[in-house]
């Protein structure tokens, strides 16, 4: 098959030649995954397995790259199809298990990712981090009490702990639970910046959204458009637990729109519109 | 990935006991392969081995960039290991800057039938592997030939107790052979041309993608961040420092050409590359079947397929 967009043509002047065309499909297919080309992604991984010798090990490889461009193009069906083949040739590839989480997204059945999620945390207890991530697949399943149970459990040495810290007072208002004492004490422990303490501020009863939109607008570009995608997110979480969805859904959709597509609350903003509608 | 800027570290790690495979008989011109593993390549493009650590079974990912080998901080605790601080006098920092400052005895280690009773290794924190629990590095690797078989996944381990030049078994056929250098950090350095414009490069399967100092790149190739040819490649995210590519039209060593090669162009202040400026990752490394020649110095170099 041919890869007119290919990048890294490899040219060895001085060597034998290539029989093993499924090896160089498979390593196309994973360039073309590098560089976000999910259709030539495809293309070479299919290639790859059809082609009848690529090493068998490499097997589970391929279906795994298949699979993340699959999920980029939203073909959630195929995906699974993908991950279900490679964890049956090899049943522990972490690689495989953590996409069968993102197939369960794909298809919109959080409680499924919670459920495929758990073992990940079982086999790895002391990876505290591991449940912020259960926490927020527990979230978007509406489970708001399972998910303030796993944010509690995080480490507080982790990277960016006062997010798990905000999260876990957002689900503790989503679930009607937030002991404004008991966040006081949280929130005491931490080390805060003048960002994001204003939208604790909000959530303790301490300043009003607002103050937290003002002070989103303080600092450099940058800052500031970080600042207010984090703010349009965490704010519209605070106006649905007082049920005032008009005034969340445009913010959540600023969050959508504007976030980095880097950051959490962009595509946490896309699934509680999704859930809004 | 990780670097040592300081290299009084060797004195720290080097406590540990080596690992240990089979005699070598010197007049022999056979290659003696001391371990040998299946690999695969991680879903972040890294190769990543099977080892065992008191019988436990872990993903390794080999990384000829990093300076000591590491496990992460997760498997560290769950092993009840004791944690040391690394001394002040030295730091340690992977790329971006990340320091690392503890690590631990490893017990019991099994890598491909190549046993150890006690390994010192670097702890690394959570989230920096994927989902590999520790890395192989040159602390390791350099006391053998390291062989890196992308096409039959297989990743070997060979005594350097062999004739010399006497490697490249798989093909008949040519091969090219390349000098290289280590660097302070112990990594392998190699004269690369990028665009007819001659640096040094290291080689680094603990990185998936190929990097290079934009600063550097600058003033080699003589642009600028208003150039129309440099694409952000992160212009959606929320870091400051923007991240480009630029349209190189090839770069190659030793009988050895890549076309159009994709680099990301890295500011100094966000890779902290130190004074690597610039790496070949595996989006280079896994097009070839790669050889190591540590003791000789020399890497033995075919297309991947090659047989």
């Amino acid at each position: 098959m041919k890869y007119p967009m290919l990048i890294a043509a490899f040219v060895a002047t001085a060597t034998g030649h290539a029989s093993a065309a499924a090896y160089d499909d498979l390593s196309h297919g994973l360039d073309a995954n590098q560089r976000g080309d999910s259709d030539a992604a495809v293309a070479a991984f299919t290639a790859a397995l059809t082609a009848g010798d690529l090493n068998p090990g490499m097997i589970p490889n391929a279906h795994v790259g298949r699979a993340i461009a699959y999920l980029r193009q939203k073909k959630c069906a195929e995906a699974q199809a993908d991950v279900d083949d490679a964890t049956k040739l090899k049943p522990n590839y972490a690689d495989a298990n953590s996409l069968r989480v993102a197939v369960d997204l794909c298809f919109n059945q959080p409680e499924k990712a919670v459920a495929d999620f758990s073992p990940l945390i079982e086999a790895s207890p002391s990876k505290t981090w591991l449940y912020n991530e259960r926490g927020r697949l527990r979230w978007r399943a509406g489970d708001y009490a399972g998910a303030s149970d796993d944010f509690g459990k995080v480490d507080h040495k982790t990277f960016n702990y006062q997010y798990t810290v905000l999260w876990l007072e957002l689900v503790r208002l989503r679930a009607g639970t937030l002991d404004i004492t008991q966040a006081k004490r949280d929130v005491s422990d931490l080390n805060l910046s003048d960002w994001p303490e204003p939208l604790f501020n909000v959530y303790l009863g301490e300043g009003s959204p607002e103050d937290a939109i003002a002070a989103a607008g303080r600092g450099d570009e940058r800052t500031v458009r970080n600042q207010q995608c984090e703010a349009n997110f965490y704010l519209a979480e605070w106006m649905l637990v007082r049920r005032d969805v008009a005034t969340a859904k445009p913010m959540l959709e600023q969050a959508r729109d504007k976030c980095p597509k880097d950051f959490l609350e962009q595509s946490a903003a896309e699934v509680e519109l999704g859930r809004l509608k | 990935m990780n670097r040592a800027t300081n290299k009084t570290l060797l004195a720290v790690i080097s406590l540990g006991g080596f690992l240990l495979g089979q005699p070598a008989d010197a007049d022999d011109c056979t290659l003696k392969r001391v371990a040998s593993v299946d690999m695969t390549i991680d879903s972040g493009g890294g190769v990543s081995v099977p080892m065992t650590i008191r019988g436990r079974n872990v993903d390794m990912l080999v990384d000829t960039g990093g300076y000591a080998s590491m496990v992460t901080d997760s498997l560290a605790k769950e092993l009840s290991l004791n944690f040391l601080r690394v001394s002040s006098r030295v730091r340690i920092s992977m790329f971006g800057g990340l320091v690392i400052d503890h690590y631990v005895a490893v017990p019991d280690i099994d890598l491909g039938g190549l046993k150890a009773d006690k390994l010192l290794m670097l702890v690394v924190p959570e989230g920096r592997l994927g989902n590999e629990q520790g890395t192989i590095a040159p602390d390791i690797l350099r006391a053998y030939d390291v062989e890196f078989d992308f096409a039959n996944a297989k990743f070997n381990l060979l005594s350097q107790d062999h004739c010399p030049g006497k490697t490249v078994y798989w093909t008949k056929d040519s091969y090219a052979k390349v000098p290289f250098t280590i660097s302070n950090g112990g990594h392998i350095e190699v004269p690369i041309m990028v665009d007819d414009q001659s640096m040094r490069a290291a080689f680094d399967t603990g990185s998936s993608t190929s990097t290079m100092s934009l600063e550097t790149a600058e003033k080699i190739f003589h642009f600028d961040e208003k150039s129309p040819d440099l694409k952000a490649v992160n212009a959606d995210s929320s870091s400051k420092d923007k991240i480009y590519r630029y349209p190189f039209k090839s770069l190659g060593f030793e009988g050895v050409k890549v076309n159009n090669p994709d680099i990301l162009l890295f500011p100094d202040n966000v890779s902290r590359m130190g004074s690597e400026k610039l790496i070949i990752g595996m989006d280079v490394l896994r097009q070839l079947h790669l050889y190591i020649a540590y003791g000789e110095k020399q890497l033995y170099v075919t297309a991947a397929t090659a047989h």
